[in-house]
């Protein structure tokens, strides 16, 4: 079997990347300090990919920036419980996770039939390497909006926000083989979901 | 079972590269034979590039502003900055070491104007201060020394005043020479002693403070005024010894003076009490006293006021001044 099989192989995995000394640690200590200017420095470092994820959770970018902020504002509110035992970044997705759930069940709450995106237009009609790639960012959404969110969350921090395995473990606070197997079972459920748009592609 | 045969579940795993070397052997053999698992192993693979192909979103552009509004707005942010500020002041006077290890400078307050001033200021007010568990113990110290020292200062300031004021009121008592002269500290008769031992214990003896006579008090002659005893020595105390007052007049006082001490130098056991301008104190054996007298009437002329000699006393105490006469002219004659 050739290698270019080995999604890994091509991509270095960023495993190691946790044993890495936290690039944030000496804003975050002048942060604690009462330097609020510095934490302007962490919101311009994380914003964008916290923004993200919020986006994918509840795919309103609107709702997104206001989760976005509302996590800058808890992080900067409750900095002294963040001791520097994982990632600044971790913790930050952290709570950007446990609000963009919040939200999303207070959404579910509101609307009877979900609040989940409609199909695209083009879905099944042309196969997705037609598409433009707009459609084809929509059409993943979508996917991902009908996935378990267990599923979905791992798939978001793992995929779009490109963090390893144990970050990912340190966020949502579980055992590293609890989110090997959530990524690779959400991942066959989002290509079976995908699968009628795939199969167009010559 | 189709399970068995497609091993559809494990493709995520195996195109991850994490799968055991054994099961990979297994899979890639198996994907070799099969075309329904390459299939679906390239339908994973798109899956997974349309994911990554999603780019990261970006915030918009005027996220930090808002971010950095919403924190100067709430005073709850505000205090929390400031409550921040207090515990990092506090940690570094504990620790100062902390300086080294990344934590960043403390804010300290900072003139606009004067920036360096109130930085140095500012420093002072620390190196004076801080840490307390120094400084209290020290400035408590420094405040019991100040308060003894106070204390201390205040007892001779009370007794000196005690002085003055009975000064004060001898001087506006005063109205007899008699009262003025019986107000100095005479001392107790003593044996005859050598004349080196005497002077030694004269320039021991504080002189007491002799107020200048004013001119309008001296039309003619120069009057020395004494001061008087305190009252409760005049009323409660035994009397003192009056001394027997000389009053020589002549037209050289200073010179008659000289002479009088050279002369009174003479006697053996004669004790210079006190001898300040125009006024000699002595203190003399009673039988050399008419001795004495006689060569002082000699320098001029001798009135002799005072306590009456008395020969039961081995020492006689005598004052005698010298003045200057006006009409010398008719003394002479």
């Amino acid at each position: 079997m050739p290698p270019e099989y080995c999604h890994r192989d091509k991509n270095a995995p960023p495993i190691a990347e946790s044993a890495q000394p936290d690039p944030d640690h000496a804003l975050v200590v002048r942060c604690k300090a009462g330097n609020r200017e510095v934490f302007g420095q962490l919101v311009l470092r994380h914003k964008d990919r916290l923004y993200t994820l919020a986006l994918r959770f509840l795919g309103d970018h609107g709702e997104a920036e206001d989760v976005a902020q509302e996590t800058f504002l808890r992080a900067y509110e409750k900095l002294e419980e963040f001791r520097g035992e994982a990632k600044f970044s971790t913790w930050l997705y952290q709570i950007c996770r446990n609000l963009s759930l919040n939200r999303l069940e207070k959404k579910k709450e509101k609307l009877s039939e979900g609040f989940l995106p409609e199909i695209p237009a083009a879905a099944g009609t042309e196969p997705p390497v037609q598409l433009l790639q707009k459609e084809r960012h929509k059409l993943v959404d979508w996917a991902l909006a009908q996935l378990k969110h267990e599923f979905r969350e791992v798939i978001i921090l793992y995929h779009k926000e490109a963090l390893s395995y144990e970050e990912i473990a340190d966020i949502l606070e579980l055992p590293l083989g609890t989110i090997r197997s959530r990524l690779h079972r959400g991942r066959s459920e989002l290509r079976d979901l995908l699968r009628p748009y795939l199969e167009k592609i010559p | 079972m189709a399970e068995s045969r497609h091993p559809t579940s494990l493709l995520s795993l195996y195109y991850e590269g994490e799968l055991p070397l054994a099961d990979r052997q297994v899979v890639t053999e198996h994907l070799a034979d099969c075309p329904l698992c390459r299939h679906e192993l390239s339908l994973l693979r798109q899956t997974v590039e349309i994911l990554d192909e999603a780019p990261l979103e970006r915030a918009p552009h005027d996220f930090l502003d808002k971010f950095t509004r919403r924190l100067e707005q709430d005073e709850r942010f505000r205090l929390l900055e400031a409550q921040r500020q207090q515990t990092a002041k506090e940690q570094a006077r504990v620790s100062p070491d902390m300086q080294d290890v990344g934590v960043p400078a403390i804010s300290r307050p900072t003139s606009p104007v004067f920036p360096r001033l109130t930085q140095g200021l500012y420093q002072f007010w620390q190196t004076l201060c801080f840490p307390l568990r120094l400084k209290l113990p020290l400035y408590t110290a420094v405040g019991v020394a100040v308060v003894a020292a106070f204390l201390f200062r205040s007892f001779p300031e009370g007794r000196s005043a005690n002085r003055d004021k009975t000064l004060t009121k001898t001087q506006t008592s005063t109205e007899s020479p008699r009262q003025d002269l019986a107000s100095i500290d005479i001392p107790a008769p003593q044996p005859p002693q050598t004349p080196t031992s005497s002077a030694q214990h004269v320039s021991n003896v504080p002189p007491p403070p002799v107020p200048k006579p004013s001119p309008a008090q001296l039309p003619g002659k120069q009057e020395i005024l004494l001061p008087s005893p305190p009252v409760a020595a005049l009323e409660g105390a035994p009397p003192v010894a009056e001394p027997i007052v000389w009053r020589v007049e002549g037209e050289q006082p200073e010179v008659m003076q000289a002479q009088a001490k050279v002369l009174a130098q003479r006697i053996s056991g004669v004790l210079i009490v006190q001898e300040e301008d125009g006024l000699l104190l002595l203190s003399l054996p009673t039988e050399q006293l008419p001795a004495f007298g006689q060569a002082v009437r000699e320098l001029g002329q001798v009135q002799t006021m005072g306590a009456e000699t008395d020969p039961a006393k081995p020492t006689t105490t005598i004052q005698i001044r010298f003045l200057f006469a006006l009409d010398s002219a008719s003394l002479s004659s």
